[in-house]
C-alpha cells in the first residue's frame, strides 16, 4: 500500500516537474487552435438554415479580448442583437425560427434560498465582463429568497456562417438546434459567460442583503 | 426542499424532495465547502495550493488529493492525454475531476442518509435519483448556447450523471495538451449522458478537448452518450442518445 502511493506521488509530483519543463519549451500561441480548418466551409447553397449573406468569418482571439464597444441592449424576441461582436461592428439581424410561448421555467417545487434571507425587490447585478461582451442579470427576491434571475444583458458572438462538417462523423445524426420553452426540473450546459453570470447573481444578491 | 448556494464559484442546487427539514441540505452544502477549502486552485491555503508550491511532502497528500489524482491519472490515460491536469503554467489543476467527484459524494451521502428523490447539481453538472415531486421522472434541458433562458433539448437521466463541457468553463481550464493551447473554438457545448455524474464530467471534458473529433470519442465509450453543439448551431449527437430524450 505504502510503495502504492508512493509511486502515485511520485507521478503527481513528476506531472507537476513534467508540466513546468513542457510550458518552458512550448509557448502555446491561442491563434493556432483557433484558425477554422481550411476546406470546411460549405457554400450557402448547404444544407444549412437560410441566413442572410454572412460577413467574412471572423477569428475570435481566445489570449487576448478584443476590443469590443459595449452596447446596452435587450434580448428580444425573435432577433439575435450580435451588435457587441468583434470587428467588423455591424449589427445584423438573424431570422431565427423561435416559439412564441414564454422562456424557459423551472419547476418550483420548493422555494430557492440562497445564502439566507433578502430584502424583497428586483436587484440588478453589475454589468460583468463576459470576454465576448457584457453579461448582467436581474436578481428578484419575494418573501426573502430569490425566485428568479433575468439576463439583462448578453452577448453573443455568434458565428453569421453555418456549416455542416459532413464528413467527419457520417455515421452521427446531426441537427440544427433550435430555442425551446419547455418545464424542466433542471438545466445542464452553461451559457459561454458562466463567470460573468455568476458574478453578476452575486452582485444582485449582495444589494439584497440587508 | 431546495436550496442554491454559490460554493466553488457556481451555483450548487440541492432538492431532496419532502426533507423533514433543512439539516440534509446544510450537511451537503458544508461538504461541497469543505471540498473547496481543499481543493481550490484559487485559495492560498487549501491543499493543492500548497502541492502546487511544493510545501507539501508527498506522503502528506490527503487520501481526498490521492483518490482524485488518481482518478485524474486514469482519465488521462483513458483519453489518450486529452484529459491532463497539468496546466500550461506548471501547476496542477484537478478541478475538472473535483466537480464530478464532489457532487457523486454529495449524492451518495444523501443516499446514505435516506434519501431517496433528490438531485445534486453543481454548475449544470448533475447526479439525480429517484424522481421529482410530482413522481415522475426527473427533467434536465440541455441550455441554449447562445440564448440563456432557453433550452435546446429536455433529458430524462433517470439515475445517470449528466455534465456539460464549454469553451466557457471557469478559468478556461480544459486545453488541448498535444497543442498546449486551448481547443479549436468551434465547439461550444458538449453534453454527456454517462453511469454517473463522474464518469459524465470526466469524459466530457476529456471529450470537449478534442474538439469536434470528441463526438466519435463518446460514441465510442460504452455507456455513455452526447450531444454536440458547435459554434453555428448545429447539434451533432451519439446513437443512442435519444434513449434519454423521452
Amino acid at each position: 500500500m505504502r510503495k502504492a502511493l508512493l509511486s502515485l506521488a511520485v507521478l503527481a509530483g513528476s506531472g507537476i516537474y513534467v508540466a513546468q519543463q513542457f510550458s518552458a519549451i512550448q509557448v502555446p500561441t491561442a491563434l493556432d487552435a483557433i484558425a477554422p480548418p481550411a476546406g470546411q466551409m460549405l457554400p450557402a447553397s448547404g444544407p444549412v438554415v437560410a441566413e442572410p449573406a454572412a460577413p467574412a468569418p471572423q477569428t475570435a482571439v481566445v489570449s487576448q479580448p478584443p476590443a469590443v464597444t459595449p452596447s446596452v441592449r435587450q434580448l428580444g424576441r425573435g432577433e439575435i442583437d450580435i451588435a457587441s461582436t468583434p470587428t467588423p461592428s455591424a449589427t445584423i439581424t438573424l431570422p431565427q425560427p423561435r416559439p412564441l410561448d414564454a422562456p424557459v421555467s423551472i419547476v418550483q417545487a420548493a422555494a430557492t434560498t440562497i445564502n439566507g434571507q433578502y430584502r424583497d425587490g428586483t436587484y440588478q447585478g453589475p454589468v460583468t465582463d463576459a470576454y465576448y461582451g457584457n453579461m448582467q442579470v436581474q436578481a428578484t427576491i419575494q418573501n426573502g429568497q430569490l425566485t428568479g434571475v433575468d439576463v439583462l444583458q448578453y452577448p453573443n458572438d455568434r458565428r453569421t456562417s453555418r456549416y455542416i462538417n459532413s464528413q467527419a462523423l457520417p455515421m452521427l445524426e446531426q441537427e440544427v438546434i433550435s430555442a425551446h420553452s419547455a418545464n424542466v426540473n433542471l438545466i445542464t450546459g452553461a451559457t459561454l459567460t458562466s463567470q460573468a453570470y455568476v458574478r453578476s447573481l452575486q452582485g444582485a444578491l449582495d444589494q439584497a442583503r440587508n | 426542499m431546495r436550496q442554491t448556494r454559490i460554493i466553488m464559484g457556481m451555483p450548487i442546487t440541492l432538492e431532496v424532495v419532502d426533507a423533514a427539514d433543512a439539516s440534509l441540505l446544510e450537511a451537503t452544502f458544508a461538504y461541497f465547502e469543505a471540498v473547496d477549502r481543499q481543493f481550490s486552485t484559487y485559495k492560498a491555503d487549501s491543499e493543492i495550493s500548497a502541492i502546487n508550491r511544493g510545501e507539501r511532502d508527498m506522503f502528506a497528500f490527503s487520501p481526498a488529493m490521492l483518490e482524485v489524482l488518481a482518478i485524474a491519472d486514469q482519465t488521462r490515460n483513458q483519453s489518450d492525454g486529452y484529459f491532463d491536469i497539468r496546466r500550461p503554467d506548471g501547476a496542477i489543476d484537478p478541478s475538472g475531476i473535483v466537480k464530478g467527484w464532489a457532487i457523486l459524494n454529495a449524492a451518495r451521502q444523501l443516499e446514505a442518509a435516506g434519501a431517496e428523490d433528490f438531485y445534486v447539481d453543481a454548475g449544470g453538472d448533475i447526479q439525480a435519483h429517484g424522481h421529482n415531486a410530482q413522481g415522475s421522472d426527473w427533467s434536465v434541458g440541455i441550455r441554449h448556447p447562445f440564448e440563456p433562458d432557453r433550452i435546446v433539448k429536455v433529458l430524462y437521466p433517470r439515475g445517470k450523471g449528466v455534465a456539460t463541457s464549454g469553451n466557457y468553463v471557469r478559468g478556461d481550464h480544459i486545453y488541448d495538451p498535444h497543442s498546449g493551447a486551448r481547443p479549436a473554438d468551434e465547439i461550444v457545448s458538449l453534453t454527456v449522458i454517462g453511469p454517473d455524474v463522474l464518469e459524465a464530467d470526466r469524459f466530457a471534458t476529456a471529450a470537449f478537448a478534442m474538439g469536434r473529433a470528441g463526438i466519435g470519442f463518446i460514441e465510442n465509450l460504452p455507456g455513455f452518450e452526447a450531444y454536440l453543439i458547435d459554434r453555428q448551431g448545429v447539434a451533432t449527437m451519439t446513437s443512442r442518445f435519444k434513449d434519454f430524450t423521452s
